[in-house]
């Protein structure tokens, strides 16, 4: 239970941070993320024995994943490609357990476990977000919008 | 007086070059310029076609023996004062080159003399690769969008090998300390 509680802390903390502190891309993810987390508790079948394919979790990572891709192509940031990674491993485990090998703990492990690095890499993305901007002054948030104003960008 | 190389050279591809001669990457050079990397290897491409060699270390050598034999002063002002290119250029193009002409034969003989000094350069293709991590002078995103799409499907990967990797060397040092402990007792 104490697990379950630290994690709960840890998307809370990543939230607020990104939320109040981060750029464009930041504060996006962390509204990705909490409402990732809110729906997967909703949707979790009410046993919880991990004996098959959940499907409502597989369907909020499938959508937080195409969300986090979208992101990657977008953003000038590259954090959303390792966090998509991530998540595209989660997405993955899902398949996992139609493999006989696979256990439902180790199911329940693989899919509850991404979201601790990546909380914790929202809160490094916007750690680097606020020390770019305090160096620059700026922080172009997206690859379009500094291509199409043409001006050149600090190194 | 330009020669037929030289003279088919843009303004564009010439600053592009002086900026490759100082050892900035395409993307290096691109950010301070304020145009896209594909815009810098475009600028890059036409300079190498004009001086008709491979690549574009031997074009920025040829421009710099050039600029140093036709217009020394010039180029030291483009430079905005610097003379570390020309310089650079010196010591490592001592040949003379009639007339201002880089015929088949001066090119022999710029190019090998450049070989030997650039012997030690830096593979410049590990710098202009696209990484998906921020590098030392590029803390920038600017992958070209068919590397944007293709890196979060490696990412996948390698995340999955990586920790599938640590999973069996973890479960295989599990078994081997159980092994040893039964082995003592």
């Amino acid at each position: 239970m104490l697990r379950f509680e630290f994690f709960i802390l840890l998307v809370a903390v990543s939230f607020l941070y990104a939320a109040i502190r981060g750029g464009a891309p930041e504060r996006i993810t962390a509204l990705l993320l909490l409402t990732a987390f809110i729906l997967s508790l909703l949707l979790r079948s009410p046993h919880g024995s991990y004996t098959h394919v959940e499907v409502g979790i597989f369907l909020v990572d499938v959508g937080l994943f195409a969300s986090l891709y979208l992101l990657s192509l977008l953003s000038t940031r590259f954090w959303p490609i390792w966090m998509s990674g991530m998540q595209g491993v989660e997405v993955l485990a899902h398949c996992a357990i139609l493999a006989p090998p696979v256990t439902p703990f180790a199911y329940a492990v693989m899919i509850d476990f991404w979201g601790y690095p990546m909380s914790v890499l929202l809160i490094v993305a916007t750690r680097r977000h606020r020390l770019r901007l305090d160096r620059r002054g700026t922080d172009d948030p997206w690859v379009l919008s500094s291509a199409r104003s043409g001006r050149p960008i600090p190194n | 007086m330009h020669t037929p190389a030289t003279a088919r050279l843009t303004q564009a591809q010439r600053v592009a070059l002086r900026m490759f001669m100082e050892r900035k990457t395409a993307k290096q050079i691109a950010l301070e310029l304020g145009i896209t990397p594909k815009a810098v290897e475009l600028r890059l491409k036409g300079a190498r076609d004009a001086f008709g060699v491979a690549t574009s270390a031997e074009a920025a050598r040829l421009l710099a023996a050039l600029d140093q034999q036709q217009q020394p002063q010039s180029y030291r002002e483009t430079l905005g004062g610097s003379t570390e290119v020309a310089e650079a250029a010196s010591l490592m193009v001592p040949a003379p080159i009639d007339n201002g002409h880089v015929g088949a034969a001066g090119d022999r003989k710029v190019l090998s003399e450049a070989r030997t000094t650039f012997a030690h350069e830096p593979a410049r293709w590990l710098e202009d690769f696209e990484w998906p991590f921020p590098s030392k002078g590029d803390k920038r995103n600017d992958l070209s969008f068919g590397a944007r799409l293709l890196w979060p499907i490696l990412a996948i990967f390698a995340i999955g090998v990586s920790i599938g990797t640590l999973v069996i060397c973890g479960s295989l040092l599990a078994l081997a300390g159980t092994a040893v402990f039964r082995l003592l007792r």
